[in-house]
């Protein structure tokens, strides 16, 4: 799957628009960021509700392509400029991190 | 930000107490100790441990020789995950005249390997004070990362707005500048009524709740 496909398919709020062409070939769901650190694989998408800009840092680290926000936490405009500035996809919706990863996990099937 | 410019701050606003704590690592205190002792602002030796629950914890120790020793057996375990100084800026220790001592290999955001109660007990060994910092916001605090505050043996919990509503067994409430840029420095106060300035007159202070949160307006 594309990283656009997460606003044209799921219809998940585009946030910002990261690498829109990019591949996703696996998905990470964690609240917990040393945990993402540690274990999610590149070119991935984080399923989360850590709306922060330390989100960011993370998933470029890892090599994640994008971020997607569950039960509507609201997106800070740090995060969003940090997530400009390096290129991550930011998506957000009201779905829960189970459902949201239920969702992309049929996707990449 | 240097130790020495940190104490020149500290005295602009006429702090009689500092302390650095930096995120996870000590190699700034002895500096610090340094400047704060020449600038005439008694210094506290302290570390911003995080987590493993990715919750940050106000370490204070006192006295320099327990801080350094406390952040090395934090430095041991932090992940083996390199800093990248383009990303996430240089790491570096100085000395007192400001000349770099080494830099820090390991990236310093992440979390420790260490848990609230094994952090908890090896400040107590050290004779240090436990603070949880900045409870009640939203991201990497004790609210944040388990839901509520619990009821451990914390010395003081730190907020960082005066009017923050918090649920706490014990509310022993300090407010402090945790500041990241010059600019921040006194922006955040606590006033302890103690004729001594000293770790050991902070450490009464807190014991017997003499101490008043305080916060300056904004300043360019």
């Amino acid at each position: 799957m594309k990283v656009s496909d997460l606003k044209t398919k799921l219809n998940y709020e585009e946030v910002c628009a990261g690498d829109s062409d990019a591949d996703i070939r696996s998905g990470y769901t964690s609240d917990l960021l040393s945990d993402v650190m540690g274990n999610a694989l590149d070119d991935s998408v984080l399923i989360t509700i850590q709306a922060h800009k330390n989100t960011i840092a993370v998933a470029t680290l890892v090599g994640m392509a994008a971020v997607v926000i569950c039960n509507n936490r609201e997106v800070p405009q740090d995060m969003i400029d940090a997530a400009n500035d390096e290129e991550v996809a930011v998506f957000r919706t009201g779905k829960n991190q189970f459902a949201v990863s239920c969702e992309i996990g049929a996707l990449l099937n | 930000m240097s130790p020495t410019a940190i104490a020149a701050r500290g005295l602009e606003e006429e702090l009689d107490m500092m302390a650095l704590s930096d995120h996870n690592a000590v190699g700034n205190l002895p500096a610090f100790f340094c400047a704060c002792e020449a600038a005439g602002i008694v210094p506290l030796g302290g570390i911003e441990v995080t987590s493993e629950e990715e919750a940050h914890v106000l370490c204070l120790f006192p006295d320099l020789e327990k801080a350094m020793e406390f952040g090395a057996w934090v430095h041991d375990r932090l992940p083996d995950i390199p800093n990248d100084p383009d990303r996430f800026g240089d790491q570096v220790a100085v000395n007192e005249n400001e000349e770099v001592l080494y830099e820090e290999e390991k990236l310093l955001i992440s979390a420790t390997t260490l848990n609230l109660d094994e952090i908890l007990k090896r400040v107590r060994a050290a004779d240090g004070l436990f603070i949880p910092a900045h409870v009640n916001k939203p991201v990497f605090s004790l609210t944040s990362q388990l839901g509520f505050i619990p009821d451990i043996d914390y010395d003081a919990l730190e907020i960082s707005d005066l009017n923050a509503r918090v649920l706490a067994k014990r509310k022993i409430l300090i407010s402090n500048s945790d500041a990241h840029y010059l600019s921040d420095v006194g922006k955040r106060f606590t006033e302890y009524d103690t004729r001594e300035v000293s770790f050991e007159a902070l450490r009464a202070c807190l014991r017997n709740g003499r101490l008043k949160p305080g916060s300056r307006p904004y300043r360019f």
